[in-house]
């Protein structure tokens, strides 16, 4: 396919949405060093011929560009990071805090890193657990001492870090079930002098341990100025981990990991107010050793969530250098665009949205910004989940699927595991986000051309250009951030195929359009499913937590199923008062990866209110569908159905229904009280496609497809695709101004 | 016959199923063994990489999290072939105790 990325250079945008005259800058990295030229491109289309897609899209006339792309590197895995007055610490210290590993890295893990000056001091555990005090100073063999005793993953401890006096020993003391072991280092009686750097969860900057992390949680870190009383620093701990008063003699800084949890800051409530940086986002929100199941939310009971949970594969920042900066002419149309980088070193194409400067058009496509999000960089096809079984055929890799084995330090996707199991609820664009690509292809597209998310609305765009039909983009996040008033504009919004993760904001956004007499199609399946939450000081990432039930790859652990960026309870929207058939009329029933089936017309079809559906369509035998690039029918992959019990409006027509589906089908587990047998295929009554619509009091009307397979079909090139047609007379009577009537009423009434 | 528990051959007649028809409608008995089959560990486990997309595949075999993929030699030039393979090489794993 032209354009197509070969990722020999590999890029990210810090954001995916731009206006006209914006300037995107460009993070690139490559295998070797060289030249690159970067090219804008208007998408026009994806189309298939025979078997294979091929891409339509214009060159942009733009100030020639040109590069030189160098390897970057990647500093995967959060830590924390304070700094602190070197002088302070020159007749040694105390460090206290309470740890508990989740996994025992094979590479090893680190717990704290102390650096003064050149002079670094880390407290670490090997593959086994066993605690390692190392000492390094420049133009000095490194000290080290292993400990005969070892940590387990799982099991907190209470930790004691000293030194006593600028000549003094560096000890370590592990209290592991009411039993204190120590270790013990001679090192060198030189100390640094200047900045001190405490790290927790990472070995110092200048280190040869910089790039060794943890995979665990850490609680109440407190630190002293020279030594103190093993026995007192560990009663002065745990009263700090209490909530107890931290200030005291001696005292340099205490950090209260359950202050300000919504941000990026560890909060020092020691007299110097020396607060934390935490980089790369490690999950806070999460159960302390203070967790007694009696409250279930931090804001309840901040104590009880005093611990940061650090992963080594944690990623929110790649950190690569601005390469290049695109400026946007200002006379761009809205639209997707995509951003060519090529040279020796290969080629990466980097997918932007165009919002326009004042709203151009009646219709709005609204891409799915955070689905795609969610879905970056989903690696499990390459590890853990077994998606064979669901794709019901053989796992193919693409190019990008290969790019991402070959750099895990570009980060996980909200389906994955982080290295200790435990789920990745953090998901950010500043980084390579190698699915969201025009090419890209999964096993979760089904059997045929595979596209997917990014790549399948690509279908609807491609669609809509060849109609004719004049759209603005406007994103998710632009709901996120301005509410109702970003689809304001419009008269009609249409979908992508698999709108599926959506914030409190811009789900209200879409219910507010709705009550302003908006008209939305909805174009896909499995739709406002997940809350996820926007952090207030990183808004280019996103937080999910897969609490209570719903398809889900990894669970929340108990008792953390609240957001820790905005304190929302996660989850399904379903659990949160809004299942999708509120909004939507249809919502999540099941899925099936494989192939996808027809639709046939209720009889329901033939209510007069629907006639501007089916006008001029020849639906011959009751069945319309039966083709499609997404496993080669309308409706499949993930389905929704009607519910008025789930919210439903009872005046909704149900104008279709998926036609027999095939075994691979799986019902929804959030539907599943009692584990039973009849739960895939055609077995279970309420596992189906249903197309319906209905008006709103306000005299808009919302249509909704029920399919992730829709665009598949859409996008068929066939001279008679009913599809096509249906979507078209869809499409063209919710753009006229003519209100909507409810069922009984006066048209406008 | 097949059985999941010890003696693990894979009959004649559900090879030739298999083979007649890999993404055909399959019986009971052939659904059963594929969810055996697919159900296998991710780590070790045959996948396709694209050599030409749509067009041509070569066979690898996933190594574990933080891998890079283990190209094979074999290459297909449809996905019904690539699937015929795979099965013909599981279905001997089952019969020499590889995966169970």
């Amino acid at each position: 396919m032209r354009l197509a990325p070969d990722f020999g250079i590999v890029g990210y945008t810090p954001r995916w949405q731009y206006r006209p005259g914006e300037t995107v800058a460009l993070h690139l990295s490559s295998g070797e060093t060289g030249k690159a030229d970067i090219r804008l491109h208007r998408f026009r289309a994806l189309r298939a011929h025979g078997e294979e897609l091929e891409l339509d899209a214009d060159p942009v006339d733009h100030p020639a560009l040109r590069c030189t792309v160098a390897p970057q590197r990647t500093l995967i895995g959060s830590w924390f990071e304070a700094r602190l007055d070197a002088g302070l610490l020159a007749d040694g210290f105390t460090l206290a805090l309470l740890v508990m590993p989740t996994v025992l890295s094979p590479d090893g893990s680190c717990l704290a890193s102390l650096a003064l000056g050149g002079f670094v001091v880390t407290a670490l555990i090997d593959a086994e657990g066993r605690p390692i005090l190392m000492a390094e100073a420049p133009a000095t063999e490194p000290r080290r001492v292993e400990a005969p005793f070892r940590l387990r993953a799982g099991a907190w401890v209470a930790m004691v870090l000293g030194r006593n006096g600028p000549d003094g020993d560096l000890v370590l003391t592990v209290r592991d079930d009411g039993r204190d072991r120590h270790i013990r280092l001679s090192i060198p009686d030189a100390v640094g002098s200047g900045e001190a750097a405490l790290r927790l969860a990472s070995g110092a900057a200048a280190s040869a341990l910089s790039a060794v992390r943890f995979d665990g949680r850490l609680e109440a870190p407190i630190l002293w100025a020279g030594a103190v009383d093993t026995q007192a620093a560990l009663r002065r701990l745990d009263a700090f981990a209490d909530g107890g008063e931290a200030r005291g003699p001696g005292l340099v800084a205490a950090w209260d990991f359950s202050r300000g949890i919504d941000s990026a800051v560890a909060g020092d409530v020691g007299p110097r107010a020396q607060h934390g940086r935490l980089v790369n986002l490690p999950t806070r929100a999460v159960k302390g050793t203070r967790w007694s199941g009696g409250e279930q939310s931090f804001r309840h009971a901040p104590r009880d969530y005093a611990a940061i949970h650090f992963h080594s594969d944690d990623l929110a920042d790649a950190g690569w250098p601005v390469t290049a900066e695109l400026a946007l002419p200002e006379n761009l149309a809205s639209g997707v665009y995509l951003i060519e980088i090529s040279g020796q070193a290969g080629r990466d194409t980097l997918p932007i949205l165009v919002r326009p400067h004042a709203p151009g058009a009646d219709l709005a496509f609204l891409a799915s910004t955070f689905t795609w999000l969610a879905y970056a960089n989903d690696r499990c096809l390459l590890h853990g989940a077994n998606p064979e079984m669901f794709a019901s055929r053989l796992l193919v890799l693409t190019a990008g699927d290969c790019a991402l084995a070959a750099h895990p330090e570009y980060g996980l996707s909200l389906y994955d595991t982080h290295a200790d199991g435990s789920g990745v609820s953090y998901a950010s664009r500043r980084r390579p986000c190698l699915t969201l690509r025009h090419t890209q292809r999964a096993w979760q597209g089904g059997l045929g051309s595979g596209l997917w998310n990014f790549s399948a609305d690509l279908l609807i765009l491609s669609w809509l250009d060849r109609e004719g039909f004049v759209f603005d983009i406007v994103t998710d996040d632009d709901l996120d951030r301005e509410g109702a008033a970003a689809l304001r504009p419009y008269r009609c919004v249409i979908t992508g195929s698999h709108p599926e993760y959506h914030t409190t904001a811009s789900h209200d956004a879409l219910g507010g359009f709705l009550d302003g007499g908006g008209r939305l199609i909805y174009l896909g399946g499995n739709g406002f499913y997940w809350r996820v939450s926007t952090h207030p000081d990183h808004p280019e990432t996103i937080e999910l937590r897969r609490a209570e039930d719903g398809n889900r790859s990894w669970a929340s652990e108990p008792g953390e199923y609240y957001h820790a960026f905005d304190g929302a309870y996660g989850g399904l929207w379903r659990r949160n008062g809004r299942p999708p058939q509120k909004l939507a009329g249809t919502g999540y029933t099941g899925q099936g990866f494989y192939r996808s089936h027809p639709y046939r017309l209720s009889a329901g079809a033939a209510d007069p209110r629907l006639a501007f559906l089916f006008d001029g369509v020849a639906v011959a035998d009751g069945l319309i569908g039966d083709f499609g690039l997404s496993g080669g029918g309308a409706a499949g992959i993930e389905i929704d159905r009607a519910d008025t019990t789930l919210g439903t409006p009872a005046h909704a027509i149900v104008v279709a229904t998926s036609e027999r589906l095939d075994d691979s089908y799986v019902l929804a587990n959030e539907e599943v009280l009692v584990n039973r047998p009849t739960v895939t295929g055609d077995m279970s009554p309420i596992l189906r496609a249903d197309m319906v619509f209905f008006e709103t009091q306000a005299g808009g009307a919302v249509w909704s497809t029920g399919s992730v397979a829709w665009a598949g079909a859409l996008a068929e090139p066939r001279s008679d695709n009913e599809i096509a047609q249906i979507t078209r007379n869809a499409l063209t009577r919710f753009l006229a101004p003519a209100p909507f009537a409810l069922p009984g009423a006066e048209p406008g009434g | 016959m097949t059985t999941f528990d010890g003696g693990q051959v894979v009959s004649r007649d559900l090879l030739d199923e298999f083979l007649a028809a890999p993404y055909g409608d399959h019986g009971p008995a052939l659904r059963r063994l594929l969810l055996r089959l697919r159900s296998l560990p991710a780590e070790g486990k045959h996948v396709l990489v694209e050599v030409v997309p749509f067009r041509q595949w070569r066979l690898a075999r996933l190594r574990g999290r933080g891998q890079l993929v283990e190209l094979l030699d074999e290459v297909f030039d449809t996905l019904e072939d690539a699937e015929r393979h795979v099965f013909r090489l599981r279905c001997a794993m089952l019969e020499s105790g590889a995966a169970s």
